[in-house]
């Protein structure tokens, strides 16, 4: 179904079951997609700060209680630099608690996904999200103003 | 220090980076209507080539490939008829059929092919995108819906609700409180 362009997806999660299962989701999605894993916060942002890392992912996956033990917090480094201005950063948690929705997207998240427990479910909401996703990249949209609960 | 607000037509910045681009590299061009640019005489490859890398720097894409070129143009017309201040009162997809001179259902059926979405979810994502812009400029829902031609302030906000999964009173609060925090840092 691309036809635009390959999608680079980046999902950093300390939990190894749900790596994996949001890796078979994807690629259950058969989308035309590029998908790097990371264990930690450490490893994402070292990734990320990389030098000569110009290129960035299309769209960020944060899971929100992941281990980061350089930073406090992952979402609040990634948005202190302006390079990542742009970067779609979509928050997958257990949480659906209206004050972790409402403070992700206040200290500058995209997208709040609850991890949900079917597998049909998951695979649905990634689909609606990376699609939507999509047209903000693809037809330059205002990030600024770009939420998406699901 | 102090923050200023600027206003900008977007498509006059366009039509000014284009004209200065295209006579700065002696190009015999004519510009017309929503991106479309006529080209009346052979430009040499390289000459080419660093057009395509200057007009890149502003963000601007020369598109070459006949379906990304249509796929712009139906993207284009959109953008245009949801920024006017009334919706055409006629059937969009007679409406778009006239303006792009196509059969509606090869339009419909190219875009859908490449783009991971439909003409009709398009159309409702750049309203919605023009609905967050005027609900910023603190505009009230019954003045959007009258001119984004929605049927009731409800329709209105379920739309709303479908695209981003929240009430357009929660998406005005958690801007207005990210800018708070981006003042007071």
């Amino acid at each position: 179904m691309a036809k635009e362009g390959k999608m680079h997806i980046v999902l950093a999660d300390d939990d190894q079951d749900d790596r994996e299962l949001f890796r078979e989701a994807i690629e259950e999605l058969n989308l035309d997609v590029e998908l790097t894993l990371f264990k930690n916060g450490d490893e994402l942002l070292d990734y990320l700060h990389e030098p000569g890392n110009e290129k960035l992912p299309h769209i960020l996956f944060l899971d929100l209680n992941m281990l980061c033990t350089k930073y406090d917090d992952c979402l609040t480094e990634i948005r202190r630099h302006s390079r990542f201005k742009d970067l779609s950063i979509a928050i997958y948690s257990t949480s659906s608690s209206e004050t972790d929705v409402h403070a992700t997207f206040v200290g500058g998240a995209n997208i709040y996904i609850k991890k949900p427990n079917d597998f049909e479910v998951l695979k649905q909401s990634l689909r609606e999200v990376l699609k939507i996703n999509w047209q903000f990249h693809t037809s330059g949209l205002d990030k600024g103003t770009f939420l998406f609960r699901i | 220090m102090k923050k200023t607000y600027i206003k900008y037509d977007i498509n006059a910045a366009c039509r000014a980076i284009m004209q200065e681009q295209l006579a700065g590299l002696g190009i015999d061009y004519e510009l017309e209507e929503l991106g479309e640019i006529v080209i009346k005489k052979k430009v040499p490859p390289a000459i080419f080539m660093t057009l395509q890398a200057n007009l890149k720097r502003y963000g601007i894409d020369i598109l070459d490939d006949q379906k990304s070129q249509l796929i712009q143009r139906i993207k284009n017309t959109i953008i245009d008829m949801v920024g006017r201040d009334k919706l055409p009162s006629s059937k969009i997809s007679h409406y778009l059929a006239e303006r792009l001179q196509m059969n509606y259902n090869y339009i419909s059926a190219v875009f859908s092919e490449h783009t991971h979405t439909s003409i009709e979810n398009y159309i409702i994502l750049q309203k919605i995108e023009r609905a967050k812009k005027l609900l910023l400029h603190d505009l009230s829902l019954t003045e959007i819906s009258h001119l984004l031609s929605y049927s009731s302030v409800a329709h209105l906000s379920g739309q709303f609700k479908k695209m981003t999964g929240l009430s357009p009173s929660a998406f005005k609060k958690i801007i207005s409180e990210r800018k708070k925090i981006a003042h007071t840092n």
